[in-house]
C-alpha cells in the first residue's frame, strides 16, 4: 500500500538523501505500523517526540496500530508553542 | 525586597518628574508588572478616558524578579487602555530595557498627561530628566536608537521608541526597546505616540541586589536552570528552530488560520516554516537563519536573527536591510504569510523587519492585510481605493507594499493601519474581521483547537494566544495531552492557564519558560527572592486576582458579556480539510461553564462575591 511519511525539524536527517523537503511517497506491506516506518528509517526512539497519523495526536501505545492506504505519518522530536 | 520600592512619575504636561514609593500591600496582591501596573491603572484612571487622550496613562512596570538571576528574568510590561480594543492594554516585552530600568533602581514609571511637543526621557540610575525630542518626531525607532545613543555616548543605554507608524495613528504600533523586541500588541505604542513621547532611554548601574535570602535564592535558581536545560523543549527544540516548529505542526493538525481564515491549512506552509528558515538559499548558500539569541538572564535562547537574501526585490538597492536583525517567529510568520497567502520567506522577513523598525504589531498587521485582501476578492476593495495596488491573496508585491505604507502612514497604508475591525466595517463587510473586542487573532484556527476559541473570546486584551496557551496541552501535550477538538474540559483549562499565565507574568517571567517549569519551579525562587511567604497557591491566587481585576477594568470601561465572542466566520463555517474537517468552533458549549467556574453571573459580569473574595477596588 501506498502512505506518506514526514519528518520535521532535526528528525530531516533520517530522509534519504534523494528527499527534496520533508515528506516522501512509500509503499509499504500491508499492515506496516508506524514504530515499523521509524524503525525502517532508524529513527531513535528517544529522539521521537510527536508522532501524527493524518495529523491527529497518535499516542505511543497506538503506534502499532497498522497504517491504512493513503496514511499521512508524520514525526517531530520535541516541538514547542510560541 | 526584590521590589526596588520605587515609582518614577513623569508628568508630561508640566514636565515634572518624582520619585514616590511603591504601594507595597498591593504588591503583596498583584505581585508586580501586569498585576500591579493594572491595579495602578485602575486607580489611577477613568476606564471610559479616551485611550489617545492626555487622561490614559501609560505605565511601564517590571516584575520583582525583572533584573535577578532568575532564568528570563528580564521582562517589563506596558499598561494602558488600548486605543484598539478599548479594553486593557498590557503588553510584554523581552530585551534588555526591562533589567536595566530595575538595575537603575525603578519598579516602574508611571507616564500621565500629554507633552506640548515631542519628548523622550531620558534616566541614568536615579536621574531623570525629560529632553526636547523635536528632532527625532518622523524618525524610525532604529534612527531613534541610533541618534539616543550617539547624544548620550553609553553603548549600554537601553531604548524603548515609537516608529513613524504610532505618530501617523496606526492603532496596533508598539512600543520597540533593544530594536527587535516588542511589547507588541493592543496599541501600546499609538498610546505612546499621543503622549508626545518618542523614547525612553535607560541606564542603571545599581544592579538589582535586594535579594531576602541569598543563598537558597542562588541554589533555587541553579536547580531550576538544570531544569530548563535538560527539558527537550527549553534546552533544544526552542534553541534550535524557535517557535518557528510550528508551522509544519499547526498545518498538519489543520488549525493553521488561511486566508483570513477561510481555510485551515496553508499550501505553502512549508516554505516558510522554521525548517525553511535553515535552508541555504540558492543566491549566497546562507540561510536566513543566522543564529538564535538569548534576551536578559535567559537561558533558552529562542529569538531568531535572520538575514533578507541581498537580491531580492524588497531589499535591492536598500543596504539598510542586508544585515542581521530580529527574524520570524512563529506568530509573524503565520500573520504575515498564511494569513495573506504569502510563502515568500524573504518577503515575510522584510516586513517583520519593517515591523520592528516601525514599530507594529505583525500579528495585527498582517492579519489585517489578510482581511483587506479578502475584502479585495469580493471586490468590495478595489485598486481605486489603494491607489492602483493589487491586493490579490499571496502577492508578496502587495504585502510589501502594505507593510511599508502603514509604516510611514501613506495613502491606503493609513486605512490598514486602522486594524481589521475598522477596515471591515468601512467597507462593509464587519463580519470578515478576525478579531475579538477588535483585536485580531493569532496563529491557531479556534475549529482545530477548541480551548483556543474559549482563550480568545474570554481574553481581558481580545484575541490573543499569550494569555491562556491551551495549545500546549491541546496540541503539545504539555503537561498532558486533551483533544484539540473536543470541548468537553476545556473551560477549566482554560481557567488554570489565565490565572497561572497572569502569575508569570506579573512575576517578571517569561512564558516560555512554562514548556518546562510549572508554578512549582517558579515558587521557590521568588519565595527566596522576595518579602513574605511566596507558595504556589498564592501565586496562583494573585493571577485569579489578576485576571479579575482586569475583568472588572473592561466592564467599567463598558464592554460587555456579548464581548466575549467570535466572529460568525469560526462559528458557523465549518473547517474544509484536515482532522476539523466538518468542525466549526463550540463556543457556547464552554462560556457557560467559564463564567460559572469564574464566579461570575451567566452574562459574564463580577459578582459582589468574587470581587470580595479577591478584594477588587470598587
Amino acid at each position: 500500500m501506498n502512505i506518506t511519511v514526514k519528518f520535521f525539524s532535526s528528525l530531516m536527517e533520517y530522509l534519504p538523501r534523494s528527499v527534496e523537503g520533508n515528506a516522501m511517497a512509500v509503499q509499504v506491506d500491508p499492515g506496516t505500523s508506524p514504530r515499523q516506518i521509524l524503525a525502517r528509517y532508524r529513527v531513535p526512539d528517544e529522539e521521537v517526540r510527536t508522532v501524527m497519523r493524518n495529523g491527529v495526536f497518535l499516542p505511543e501505545e497506538d503506534r502499532d496500530q497498522p497504517l491504512e492506504e493513503g496514511d499521512v505519518l508524520t514525526v517531530w522530536p520535541s516541538i514547542q508553542g510560541g | 525586597m526584590s521590589w526596588t520600592k520605587k515609582i518614577l512619575r513623569v508628568n508630561l504636561t508640566n514636565g515634572e518628574v518624582a520619585e514616590e514609593p511603591l504601594n507595597m500591600d498591593w504588591a503583596a496582591q498583584y505581585i508586580g508588572q501586569r498585576g500591579l501596573g493594572t491595579r495602578y491603572l485602575v486607580e489611577e484612571t477613568d476606564p471610559t478616558c479616551d485611550a489617545l487622550g492626555a487622561d490614559n496613562k501609560l505605565i511601564f512596570a517590571t516584575g520583582p524578579l525583572t533584573g535577578t538571576a532568575v532564568s528570563t528574568g528580564g521582562r517589563y510590561s506596558v499598561i494602558c487602555k488600548s486605543p484598539l480594543t478599548g479594553a486593557v492594554a498590557c503588553s510584554n516585552s523581552g530585551g534588555f530595557f526591562g533589567a536595566e530600568l530595575k538595575s537603575a533602581g525603578w519598579d516602574m514609571i508611571i507616564f500621565e498627561g500629554k507633552a506640548g511637543s515631542p519628548v523622550r526621557l531620558h534616566i541614568e540610575n536615579e536621574k531623570a530628566e525629560i529632553i526636547p525630542a523635536d528632532d527625532l518626531w518622523g524618525k524610525t525607532v532604529w534612527e531613534t536608537d541610533k541618534l539616543i545613543h550617539a547624544a548620550v555616548q553609553d553603548p549600554q543605554v537601553r531604548v524603548a521608541a515609537v516608529g513613524r507608524s504610532a505618530e501617523a495613528g496606526c492603532l496596533y504600533s508598539a512600543i520597540i526597546n533593544d530594536l527587535h523586541r516588542a511589547a507588541g500588541r493592543s496599541g501600546v505604542g499609538t498610546v505612546m505616540a499621543s503622549k508626545n513621547l518618542k523614547a525612553v532611554s535607560v541606564r542603571g548601574t545599581r544592579g538589582v541586589g535586594n535579594i531576602k535570602d541569598p543563598v537558597r535564592f542562588m541554589k533555587s535558581v541553579a536547580e531550576q536552570k538544570q531544569v530548563l536545560a535538560e527539558n527537550a523543549v527549553t534546552g533544544q527544540g526552542l534553541p534550535a528552530l524557535g517557535t518557528q516548529v510550528l508551522m509544519n505542526v499547526i498545518n498538519e493538525v489543520g488549525a493553521l488560520p488561511t486566508h483570513n481564515m477561510r481555510d485551515v491549512q496553508f499550501e505553502g506552509a512549508n516554505n516558510i516554516s522554521g525548517e525553511a528558515m535553515l535552508e541555504a538559499r540558492e543566491s549566497d548558500g546562507k540561510p536566513n537563519l543566522t543564529t538564535n539569541a538569548a534576551c536578559f538572564g535567559c537561558t533558552i535562547a529562542c529569538g531568531r536573527i535572520s538575514t533578507i537574501d541581498k537580491g531580492h526585490f524588497t531589499v535591492e538597492n536598500k543596504p539598510e536591510y542586508w544585515g542581521n536583525s530580529g527574524g520570524l517567529e512563529y506568530e509573524a510568520a503565520w500573520a504575515l504569510g498564511a494569513a495573506t497567502g504569502v510563502d515568500d520567506l524573504d518577503t515575510l522577513t522584510y516586513a517583520n523587519f519593517v515591523c520592528n523598525e516601525d514599530g507594529m504589531d505583525p500579528i495585527s498587521f498582517g492579519a489585517t492585510v489578510g482581511a483587506a485582501m479578502d475584502l479585495f476578492d469580493l471586490g468590495a476593495i478595489t485598486t481605486e481605493d489603494t491607489g492602483g495596488m493589487d491586493l490579490s491573496f499571496g502577492s508578496s508585491e502587495a504585502l510589501a507594499w502594505c507593510v511599508e505604507k502603514v509604516a510611514a502612514g501613506e495613502g491606503f497604508g493609513k486605512e490598514i493601519g486602522m486594524g481589521s475591525k475598522k477596515l471591515c466595517e468601512k467597507y462593509g463587510h464587519p463580519g470578515l474581521s478576525m478579531s475579538v473586542k477588535g483585536q485580531e487573532f493569532p496563529a491557531y484556527d479556534p475549529r482545530g483547537i477548541q480551548g483556543m476559541g474559549l482563550t480568545y473570546a474570554t481574553s481581558n486584551r481580545g484575541a490573543c494566544h499569550l494569555r491562556s496557551y491551551t495549545v500546549a496541552s491541546e496540541i503539545l501535550g504539555i503537561p498532558e495531552k486533551t483533544d484539540p477538538l473536543e470541548t468537553e474540559g476545556k473551560a477549566g483549562l482554560v481557567k488554570a492557564f489565565q490565572d497561572a499565565t497572569a502569575a508569570v507574568d506579573s512575576m517578571g517571567l517569561c512564558v516560555f519558560t512554562t514548556f518546562a517549569w510549572s508554578l512549582d519551579n517558579m515558587a521557590p525562587q521568588m519565595d527566596a527572592a522576595c518579602d513574605g511567604e511566596w507558595t504556589v497557591e498564592r501565586l496562583v491566587e494573585a493571577g485569579e486576582r489578576v485576571w479579575n481585576l482586569e475583568r472588572d477594568y473592561n466592564m467599567k470601561a463598558g464592554l460587555t458579556g456579548a464581548d466575549d465572542n467570535l466572529p460568525a466566520r469560526l462559528l458557523k463555517e465549518a473547517a474544509k480539510t484536515g482532522p476539523a474537517e466538518g468542525k466549526v468552533c463550540g463556543l457556547d458549549e464552554m462560556l457557560p461553564e467559564y463564567y460559572s467556574l469564574r464566579g461570575w453571573t451567566p452574562d459574564g459580569q463580577v459578582t459582589r462575591e468574587t470581587r470580595q473574595k479577591f478584594s477588587l477596588p470598587a
